[in-house]
């Protein structure tokens, strides 16, 4: 039996990969390709690259909104239960301090916060790009996590023309070219 | 086709290809050097340390804190000094991570690592102490608002105590979960150069199928920067309500609205003197001097100025305002801390916090790593020295001379301490030996700095296509 999330959605799509030695060669390639009017598919690269959001046309990540929601939940429930508890389901006098005290909430009420605010933004990462125990990576070569940067075009997309795209990858460096199927 | 930055100096004196970033890093991994006979010897002192430990908690536990050396006058002792110098080291982590990640400080990528695991590992050894502290440890979920037969009762959510729970938690919850999702890209980096079948397996299964994909790493880099502008805020609140635990009572040398600022900058003094002085060991130890180079030893060694020049300047705040407020009791705790039967500890926080760092301010102190090293350990044995003086010093002289007391820790409760050091440098070992101690893949990142801009890379890639 598969557990929802081994589950996989999407069909894997027929891929043009080129591979880099350089990420400057990538950035170029990315950019290049999706001025050209081909549908940039993923990237793969050993380290974050400054710049590659732009040059792939990444939206920004959605997570903030995650982050703030959870956060407001977090902040909000923690005062409301310590409301609750102190005030409310059974108020003890402690040293004749009021039994709701907005002050005095605030602290935990700031660490509940970011507890689950903080949960929220790993679980939101793990969920968005489906990592998880269990998991396979399926990058396209296996060096990509050490010293290669690989970018993927959508075969399928309208506007794509394999001969011009490989003379395009060719010119930004790229040092291997194939087809390829996501997730084979 | 790379041009120098006339901006900035590079970050290391090298250049560097991704591979031999890599090599470089998973060596000491690969049973390659790096972990060798120094590395058993470490870990072998370090696990007899904690053997002690343990056997001293045991005892406790079984016998009762009578073992300990507090009385009626000194109810807090050993117990709460070690736990706030441990979550005093504890502090430095997060913030060299998270605080130079969102100043965008360049040179963290090499200390930031090593500096998340101390962090998660001295709150582990912070957290110990008021578990063994409350007697029966097995009730330590009583601290927890969980519903339960008597009455509900609730705990106090207006005890400062209670805060410091939810603190620690949370700063051990955050901080772990940063070194963790730090850790991915490089355990996918390891899952794929393993030639064991169960180092494959096992790195595998902690890299959560991570491939590199910039869509991925998109959305990897908005995490760490949410995480990272959490944990900043988190650690000055962690520290804060460690001060709090003392402010909001009355006894005099605790009594300060002073305290939050001073346990903030308190810890994170300690802290960077305890990276500092890990560093330059490991740095040697790892093979990592031109990953590790003289240029972050030196960024590290002027915070710890900065810092100093900070303690400095609290500890005279707090003379200044004790006697000159008006207090006789304010004005005697400070008297007998300076002149009392405890000045030495007095003295030796003094001149480790505040007198020896300034050695650093010369350029050929900061470059020595023998010097290096003595600042840090000097740092934190005085960064002790004024948790004791703030606890102890403060109440063995109480307001009845009749109940004054000296006291002294026990075997158990000095082998307890002993244990804590055990536990860290265990688990210090355990991690460089398998985990990269070094981010291999924010290494990478900074290491080709010098890039052409991608505009102009795109032209000229079109036209060479054309």
């Amino acid at each position: 039996m598969k557990l929802p999330w081994q589950a996989s959605p999407r069909p894997a799509p027929r891929l043009f990969v080129a591979v880099f030695e350089h990420e400057h060669d990538l950035l170029a390639a990315a950019a290049a390709a999706r001025a050209d009017g081909y549908v940039v598919h993923d990237a793969w690269a050993p380290h974050a690259i400054h710049g590659l959001d732009n040059a792939m046309g990444i939206q920004p990540s959605r997570l903030p909104w995650i982050c703030f929601g959870a956060g407001a939940i977090g902040l909000l429930g923690a005062l409301f239960f310590e409301h609750w508890t102190s005030a409310v389901d059974w108020a003890i006098d402690v040293g004749g301090k009021p039994p709701s005290s907005l002050a005095a909430f605030l602290p935990v009420a700031i660490n509940v916060m970011i507890l689950i605010a903080a949960n929220a933004v790993v679980s939101g990462l793990f969920a968005l790009h489906r990592l998880g125990p269990g998991r396979q990576a399926r990058p396209p070569v296996a060096r990509v996590t050490d010293d290669r940067y690989a970018l993927a075009l959508d075969v399928a997309a309208p506007r794509f023309l394999p001969g011009q795209a490989r003379g395009l990858m060719r010119a930004c460096h790229a040092i291997d070219i194939f087809t390829w199927e996501a997730g084979s | 086709m790379t041009a120098p930055s006339p901006l900035r100096e590079p970050v290391f004196d090298r250049a560097m290809t991704p591979k031999a970033i890599t090599d470089d890093i998973c060596r000491p991994l690969e049973g390659r050097g790096g972990t060798g006979p120094g590395w058993w010897v470490g870990f072998s002192l370090a696990a007899a340390a904690l053997g002690i430990g343990l056997a001293a908690i045991g005892y406790e536990i079984a016998t009762g804190i009578g073992t300990w050396g507090l009385d009626k006058t000194v109810g807090w002792a050993f117990d709460i000094v070690n736990f706030v110098f441990w979550v005093g080291i504890g502090h430095a982590g997060t913030l060299i991570s998270a605080l130079l990640l969102l100043t965008r400080q360049r040179w963290r990528t090499s200390v930031s690592r090593s500096a998340e695991a101390m962090t998660v590992f001295a709150i582990m050894c912070a957290a110990i102490y008021p578990l063994i502290h409350m007697g029966r440890p097995w009730m330590a979920f009583w601290v927890l608002p969980l519903p339960n037969a008597r009455g509900p009762l609730w705990v106090n959510f207006r005890s400062p105590l209670l805060w410091d729970v939810f603190a620690i938690n949370t700063y051990l919850t955050v901080s772990a979960l940063f070194w963790y999702v730090g850790l991915i890209p490089d355990l996918a980096t390891l899952r794929d150069r393993a030639r064991g079948r169960l180092a494959r397996a096992i790195y595998g299964a902690l890299a959560l199928g991570w491939s590199g994909s910039c869509r991925a790493w998109s959305t990897y880099e908005a995490a760490c920067r949410l995480l990272a502008g959490m944990a900043v805020p988190l650690v000055v609140l962690t520290s804060t309500v460690v001060s709090t635990d003392f402010a909001a009572s009355v006894i005099p040398g605790w009594h300060a609205t002073i305290f939050p600022p001073y346990f903030v900058a308190g810890a994170i003094h300690s802290g960077f003197a305890t990276v500092l002085a890990i560093m330059v060991v490991a740095r040697g130890a790892l093979g990592a001097r031109h990953l590790i180079t003289r240029r972050h030893l030196d960024n590290l060694a002027k915070v710890v100025i900065v810092t100093s020049s900070i303690m400095g300047l609290i500890y005279a705040s707090e003379h200044y305002t004790a006697f000159t407020g008006g207090n006789p009791l304010d004005a005697f705790a400070f008297r007998n801390r300076a002149l009392g039967p405890y000045a030495w500890t007095y003295y030796t926080m003094l001149l480790g916090n505040v007198v020896l760092p300034q050695i650093l301010w010369w350029p050929a102190a900061r470059r020595n790593v023998v010097v290096l090293f003595v600042v840090g350990v000097a740092v934190d044995l005085a960064m002790w020295m004024e948790r004791f003086v703030i606890i102890v010093v403060s109440l063995h002289r109480d307001f009845l001379p009749s109940s004054w007391t000296i006291y002294k820790p026990t075997i158990i409760e000095v082998a307890t301490f002993v244990g804590t050091f055990g536990l860290f440098f265990c688990c210090f070992f355990l991690f460089i030996r398998f985990l990269p101690a070094i981010s291999i893949a924010e290494v990478k990142a900074v290491a080709g700095y010098a890039r052409p801009l991608p505009r102009e890379l795109v032209s000229l890639r079109k036209e060479a296509a054309e």
